[in-house]
């Protein structure tokens, strides 16, 4: 069973760098929620992230309440974050060894 | 289903958007047939449990909401009572040492809300099937 | 006798202006009461908390380094500082209490790993 990471807040390129080093692994899974998902705008912090984990997810609902949601779709890398709902999202909690939050 | 979710709820009412994700987390628990062991509020999450809290109607009233889904999935609100103290939100019990005699009488905490010490977080945390979701 | 959960608590917060490092001591302890073995780990701002000259008398507040010091008393048996934080404050080993273990961002993703549960402050 793998991790479950949760990012709530929106963190420059080298604060996310850092704490990816100390928690995530290439078979963990990251979930940006609530301003974490503002990190999908980034392309550079969206390719971060796609490098240290083979599995990243948008949660929808906080998109839509943000706005962002065809801005994310015109994003050259945003349809390697998958949307998922907070039904997915407790699946995925379900399913993982350990749920971090960070 | 074997796994049952505690909530660590440590992020503010008006600082953070821990509540709004905790509560949608829950509604979406039920229908995934899981159960809620129990929610546990920490840090600067306690001030939800305030009943002095004047909000517009058009703004989400969080404590209101936490009593109505504890109340329909029968789970436990609980606040850590040295993180109440410190942040106002006392049981009648706790208010009883405060140095103010008008106000020893009045507990600032909505009912329902259980206070507790940390101790039950940290025997929740001993739980083998207890998956701890924290909303910062 | 310790249970077998392991149980790792991350402080990223610094003293003083937050009270986020205490009341994450606060859990470790009770959490090593429960006979729990707990990892303390200190990182980013975090790492204040274990500096040695700390006063807390400059601004008429108080600082919990002798609870730091004497955690051991009370089963915590490691207390962890990132070194990668101490090189980004220009920190030394010596500039921390004595109990403290300095662990890199791969030691500190072991431990992690390896606890029935992370919380984070």
């Amino acid at each position: 069973m793998s991790r479950l990471h949760l990012i709530s807040d929106s963190f420059e390129t080298q604060t996310l760098a850092q704490k990816s080093e100390r928690y995530l692994e290439k078979n963990d899974s990251v979930l940006l929620i609530a301003d974490g998902v503002l990190m999908g705008l980034q392309q550079h912090i969206v390719q971060s992230l796609l490098d240290t984990s083979d599995n990243c997810y948008l949660l929808d609902q906080d998109c839509r309440c943000r706005g962002i949601s065809l801005l994310l779709g015109k994003q050259p890398n945003g349809g390697r974050l998958k949307l998922i709902s907070y039904e997915t999202m407790v699946d995925l909690c379900a399913r993982s060894e350990q749920v971090i939050a960070w | 289903m074997s796994v049952s979710f505690c909530l660590l709820v440590t992020g503010s009412p008006t600082q953070s958007q821990a509540h709004l994700s905790a509560l949608e987390f829950v509604a979406a628990t039920v229908k995934r047939g899981y159960k809620i062991h129990s929610v546990f509020f920490y840090q600067e999450a306690v001030a939800v449990a305030n009943r002095f809290v004047l909000k517009p109607d058009d703004e989400a009233q969080l404590g209101k909401r936490w009593l109505t889904l504890s109340h329909s999935y029968q789970f436990e609100l609980q606040i850590c009572v040295a993180a109440g103290n410190r942040r106002g939100v006392l049981s009648q019990e706790e208010a009883a040492n405060l140095d103010d005699s008008a106000i020893t009488q009045i507990a600032s905490i909505l009912p329902q809300f259980q206070v507790v010490g940390l101790g039950q977080l940290a025997a929740t945390l001993n739980e083998p099937r207890v998956r701890l979701v924290q909303f910062k | 006798m310790k249970t077998n959960t392991t149980i790792s608590i991350v402080i990223s917060q610094g003293p003083f202006a937050r009270i986020c490092g205490k009341e994450g001591v606060d859990l470790a302890l009770v959490c090593a009461a429960f006979e729990q073995k707990v990892n303390l780990i200190f990182v980013d701002e975090g790492v204040f908390h274990l500096v040695k000259t700390q006063d807390a008398n400059a601004i008429d507040d108080k600082t919990h380094d002798k609870q730091l010091q004497a955690l051991a008393f009370y089963e915590i048996e490691h207390l962890y500082a990132d070194s990668q934080s101490l090189r980004r404050y220009s920190l030394e080993h010596g500039d921390l209490l004595d109990t403290v273990e300095l662990q890199s961002s791969d030691e500190i993703h072991q431990l992690c790993r390896q606890s029935k549960q992370t919380v984070t402050f």
